[in-house]
C-alpha cells in the first residue's frame, strides 16, 4: 500500500512538471509578443547602464485607445508621449518635439529566424517586482549582435527585465521593472500578421537583419528604416542635410550605440542596441547603396 | 636592438627591403628569440593598425591605436611618412601595450564576480560591466594611419539632433520588438556623459 501511494505521488509530480517542460523556449517568446500587445500596466523601470541606475515611470495602455508615457525620475527630466498617431518629448531644458508614430503592429515572430542568429534556452526562474519570472537566455551565434537575458512573467507573459550581454559574457546593461500593476482588462489577441506599411522584403543590409518598418518625417527629410533579427533592432536615419562637412560621428546611451556618416548632401545614421561594428556596417552598406543624386 | 634595425624590419614586414637585406634579416630571425620576438609584435601591430583579423584582443588594438593617436597628436606626421617608419616611434609605446597584454591580465577572478553577483541578487540588479572595454570601443578607429585620415571627425551634432535619433529609434522599436518598451525606456533614461540641464 505504502508503495501505491508513493508511485501515485510520483506520477503527479511529474504531471505538474510536464507542462512545464513542454513549454519551451519558443512558447515563451510567442507568449512574450501577445503579450506586449495585450496587457495594460503602470510601473517603474530601472536601467542600469553606464555605472549609473536610472528610473523612468512607464505607464502603457492596450487597445484601440493604445497610449504610452514614459517619464524618466532620475537626472535630466524627460518624458516620452505617444497616442493618437503622434508621439511627443518633452525636456525642460530643450523645445518640445513631435512627430508621426511608427505604426504598432505585430510582425510574425519568426522563430527559426531566431533560432539561427541565437542559441536560446530557458535558464532558470527568478523573481522581478515580485512576480515570478521565467529567465531565458538568447546567445548569440556571431560577432553582429549581443546576447540578451530576458526575464518573463509566468503568468502573463509580460517582459519584467531584459539584460545584454557581451561577447565576454559580461551583462552590458540591465532593464528591470521594480514596481508593476496590472490594469484588469487585457485587450483583444493582436493577430500577427505582414504589417500593412510594412515594406517590400530586400536583401538584408546585415546577415539576420530584415527590413520590418519604414517611415519617411516629411518635414523634416528624414526616412527611417528599422530593421530587425527578431530580438536585436537597428534603426538606420536617411537624411537630407546640406553645407554640412563630410565626416563619421558616434556616440551611445548604455549600450545602445549610434553611429553616423556625412557624405555630400546625405546624412546616414544608425542607432541600436548592437555592437559598434555593426552599427558602422549598417550604415556604410546603406551610404553604398544610395544613388549619387541623393 | 637599435632603431635602425627595426626600421629594416618594419620595412620588410612591407616587403620594402631589397633581397640581401632580407636574406640577412631572415637569418637572424632563424637563431635570435629577441629579434624573432620583435618580429612577431610588428605582425599582431600592424594587423590591429590595419585592422585585419588578428589573435589580440580588441581591447589591446584599440589600446594601441589611441597610443598612435596619442603619439600622433604630439608632433604632426609629414605627409607622404611611411606606416611603418611612422609607427617606429611608437614602438616603445606598442611595447608597453604589449606589456600590459601580457603582464597585466584582469585582476578580476570570475569567482568573486559569482560572489558578488548572487549578493546582488535578491535586488535583481546584477553587476553590470564598465562599458570602457573592447565591447564599446568602436573598432573603426582602428584603422590604418592613412584610411583613418580619409575621414576627418565632423563637428558632431547638436545635442537635440542625437536625441532625436535615439527618441525615434526607442519609439519605433518599442512597437516591433518583442522587448516592448523596454528600447524607449533606455532612450528616455539620462545619457551618462549629458551634460548638466541647462548645457
Amino acid at each position: 500500500m505504502y508503495c501505491w501511494h508513493r508511485l501515485i505521488a510520483m506520477l503527479a509530480g511529474l504531471l505538474a512538471f510536464v507542462p512545464v517542460s513542454a513549454q519551451d523556449a519558443g512558447d515563451w517568446l510567442r507568449r512574450l509578443q501577445q503579450a506586449q500587445a495585450q496587457r495594460s500596466y503602470e510601473g517603474v523601470v530601472i536601467y542600469v547602464h553606464d555605472g549609473r541606475i536610472d528610473q523612468i515611470r512607464v505607464v502603457s495602455r492596450a487597445g484601440i485607445e493604445a497610449f504610452q508615457r514614459f517619464a524618466s525620475l532620475t537626472g535630466n527630466q524627460r518624458e516620452l508621449q505617444r497616442a493618437g498617431g503622434e508621439v511627443r518629448a518633452l525636456s525642460p531644458s530643450r523645445p518640445p518635439m513631435a512627430w508621426p508614430a511608427m505604426a504598432a503592429a505585430l510582425a510574425p515572430l519568426d522563430l527559426e529566424q531566431i533560432a539561427r542568429l541565437y542559441n536560446v534556452q530557458l535558464t532558470g526562474t527568478d523573481r522581478v517586482a515580485g512576480f515570478s519570472a521565467r529567465m531565458l537566455e538568447a546567445e548569440p551565434q556571431d560577432g553582429l549582435r549581443y546576447g540578451q537575458r530576458l526575464w518573463i512573467d509566468q503568468e502573463s507573459g509580460m517582459l519584467l527585465g531584459a539584460a545584454l550581454i557581451g561577447p565576454r559574457k559580461q551583462m552590458l546593461e540591465q532593464v528591470m521593472f521594480a514596481q508593476l500593476a496590472f490594469d484588469g482588462t487585457i485587450a483583444p489577441a493582436a493577430a500577427t500578421a505582414a504589417r500593412a506599411d510594412a515594406p517590400e522584403a530586400s536583401a538584408p543590409l546585415l546577415p539576420g537583419f530584415v527590413l520590418v518598418s519604414a517611415r519617411t518625417d516629411t518635414s523634416r527629410g528624414l526616412e527611417q528604416r528599422v530593421y530587425s533579427d527578431g530580438l536585436a533592432t537597428v534603426s538606420v536615419y536617411i537624411e537630407h542635410r546640406e553645407g554640412v562637412p563630410a565626416g563619421e560621428f558616434s556616440t551611445r546611451r548604455g549600450a545602445v550605440q549610434l553611429y553616423g556618416r556625412q557624405l555630400g548632401g546625405s546624412r546616414i545614421v544608425a542607432v541600436g542596441a548592437v555592437p559598434p561594428e555593426s552599427a558602422r556596417r549598417f550604415v556604410e552598406v546603406t551610404a553604398a547603396g544610395l544613388k549619387p543624386a541623393q | 636592438m637599435n632603431d635602425s634595425i627595426r626600421e629594416q624590419l618594419s620595412a620588410m614586414a612591407d616587403g620594402e627591403i631589397e633581397a640581401e637585406g632580407t636574406r640577412f634579416l631572415l637569418k637572424r630571425l632563424d637563431h635570435d628569440p629577441e629579434f624573432r620576438g620583435v618580429w612577431e609584435r610588428y605582425h599582431l601591430i600592424r594587423d590591429c593598425l590595419r585592422h585585419q583579423g588578428s589573435m589580440a584582443p580588441v581591447d589591446f588594438c584599440a589600446g594601441v591605436s589611441a597610443l598612435i593617436d596619442a603619439d600622433s597628436a604630439a608632433e604632426a606626421r609629414p605627409a607622404q611618412r611611411h606606416v611603418w617608419r611612422g609607427f617606429a616611434g611608437g614602438a616603445i609605446a606598442a611595447g608597453v601595450a604589449a606589456m600590459a597584454l601580457f603582464v597585466l591580465r584582469p585582476a578580476v577572478d570570475p569567482a568573486e564576480l559569482d560572489t558578488a553577483q548572487n549578493g546582488l541578487s535578491g535586488t535583481n540588479v546584477e553587476q553590470v560591466a564598465a562599458m570602457t572595454t573592447s565591447d564599446l570601443v568602436p573598432p573603426w578607429r582602428v584603422a590604418p594611419v592613412a584610411e583613418r585620415e580619409r575621414f576627418v571627425l565632423v563637428q558632431q551634432p547638436m545635442p537635440a539632433e542625437l536625441e532625436s535619433y535615439f527618441l525615434r529609434h526607442g519609439e519605433a522599436a518599442g512597437g516591433i520588438s518583442l522587448l516592448g518598451p523596454l528600447p524607449s525606456v533606455q532612450t528616455v533614461a539620462s545619457a551618462a556623459a549629458e551634460p548638466a540641464q541647462g548645457e
